[in-house]
């Protein structure tokens, strides 16, 4: 396994899936990293599809057991407000500031694992993926993102940034 | 009339199985069509709305980082300084390696230990330097979880240095480059601060990881002793060399 073209190929994706479930970019950067150790520390061997389901699964159960306390994962929030680096006019970040941090508490009141269904789909997974990776059966999945999408929506559109 | 329920529509929108009953009826039913559509918007929506969560990603520091975790990773896997040193003293009266030494990994790819690399006077210590230390790295040390850190803007090629074994209170100091950029991952707990061309940490007890471009270090001192300088240039590593492999130089740190 080559580490160059498998850190280009999976590394951008992973870390943006990391940093949209946890909420934290230093702790996404990290478990992306961990996951990326384990996937050459395993060896894992197949078409490419099925490496890049490993380590999304893997990572989401990094998460899992780094946000195993609710609190701590909301400390971390707190401490590690996400801001944009790119140059942006004031309005137009002061808008992406605030849609951002609606964002995350719309994630944040969803329930873990509709939070990952949701993300994993919006990652561009298969529901049989997603069925793998958060330990649902692939005939639920529909069902539980269907859920998770209501309650992302509701929760955007009362604040007035999802139409 | 019964209408196609949130699953199927989220299920044909996303291309996944649906029964032909499913498409028969969505044929048929301007209805659900219409909450197809209404499906493709939100999916639409949803996407941007969460594509505000990303921040521009470093590529290259992440690789630099990786690689380097993997090497440090490696070279913990076999201990290189316990068991060299180990052989070396013939003794048993080490002092635990947190408290009395650090080891200094430095990885930034094969190219720079050997001749015409960016190192040209890295031996300037001595490598058979004999000195109290050097116990094994525990797995505590190996955990790079909870680490808090530091970062400043990155240019290109970064160089990674990891110090391995660092007890509670070791002070780290980077002179930096004007326009140039170090981080420095340490433990939860390490304090730092920083001036326009230097960056001090106080470190928790944990493993440290510090990236930066090949021009963006000046010096890095330990405790007040340098380790590596920058003049003329070139590299300098200014404490003992303990191990020279093709992709990284271990030297001793403290003592």
């Amino acid at each position: 396994m080559d580490f160059d073209s498998t850190f280009d190929e999976h590394y951008p994706p992973l870390l943006r899936y990391c940093s949209r479930l946890c909420g934290d970019r230093d702790v996404a950067e990290d478990i992306a990293q961990e996951a990326m150790i384990r996937l050459f520390d395993h060896a894992v061997e197949g078409p490419e599809a099925g490496r890049r389901a490993w380590l999304f699964k893997t990572a989401t159960h990094l998460v899992r057991d780094r946000y195993r306390v609710e609190e701590n994962r909301r400390r971390l929030l707190i401490e590690n407000p996400v801001t944009p680096t790119e140059p942006e006019s004031p309005s137009r970040s002061l808008e992406r500031q605030e849609t951002r941090n609606e964002a995350r508490k719309a994630l944040d009141l969803l329930p873990e694992r509709d939070r990952e269904i949701l993300l994993m789909r919006y990652a561009g997974f298969s529901y049989r993926e997603i069925a793998e990776a958060v330990d649902v059966a692939a005939t639920s999945v529909g069902t539980l993102l269907a859920r998770a999408e209501r309650r992302f929506t509701e929760s955007m559109s009362a604040t007035g940034r999802l139409a | 009339m019964t209408h196609l329920e949130d699953r199927d529509l989220v299920a044909l929108r996303d291309g996944d199985e649906v029964e032909a009953t499913i498409r028969d009826h969505l044929e048929q039913c301007d209805a659900c069509q219409s909450a197809l559509e209404d499906a493709h918007a939100r999916a639409a929506s949803i996407t941007d709305v969460l594509g505000t969560l990303d921040a521009p990603v470093d590529l290259e520091a992440s690789r630099a980082a990786l690689s380097a975790r993997m090497a440090l990773r490696n070279t913990q896997d076999v201990t290189p300084i316990t068991t060299q040193r180990s052989r070396r003293t013939g003794t048993g009266s080490f002092t635990p390696l947190r408290r009395a030494a650090a080891v200094l990994l430095i990885s930034a790819g094969a190219a720079w230990a050997i001749p015409g690399s960016p190192v040209p006077g890295w031996v300037t210590g001595s490598p058979a330097v004999e000195r109290t230390g050097a116990a094994e790295a525990t797995p505590e040390d190996a955990a790079m979880a909870a680490r808090a850190g530091v970062r400043l803007p990155l240019a290109d090629e970064p160089i990674v240095v990891h110090l391995d074994g660092v007890a509670s209170g070791t002070r780290v100091e980077v002179v930096r480059t004007t326009d140039s950029a170090v981080t420095v991952y340490a433990a939860a707990g390490s304090t730092f601060a920083s001036g326009t061309q230097d960056l001090r940490a106080t470190l928790a007890e944990g493993p440290v990881t510090i990236e930066g471009p090949w021009d963006g270090f000046g010096a890095l001192t330990v405790n007040g002793e340098t380790i590596l300088e920058r003049t003329d240039g070139s590299w300098r590593i200014v404490a003992p060399v303990e191990e020279v492999a093709d992709d990284r130089i271990i030297i001793l740190v403290g003592g």
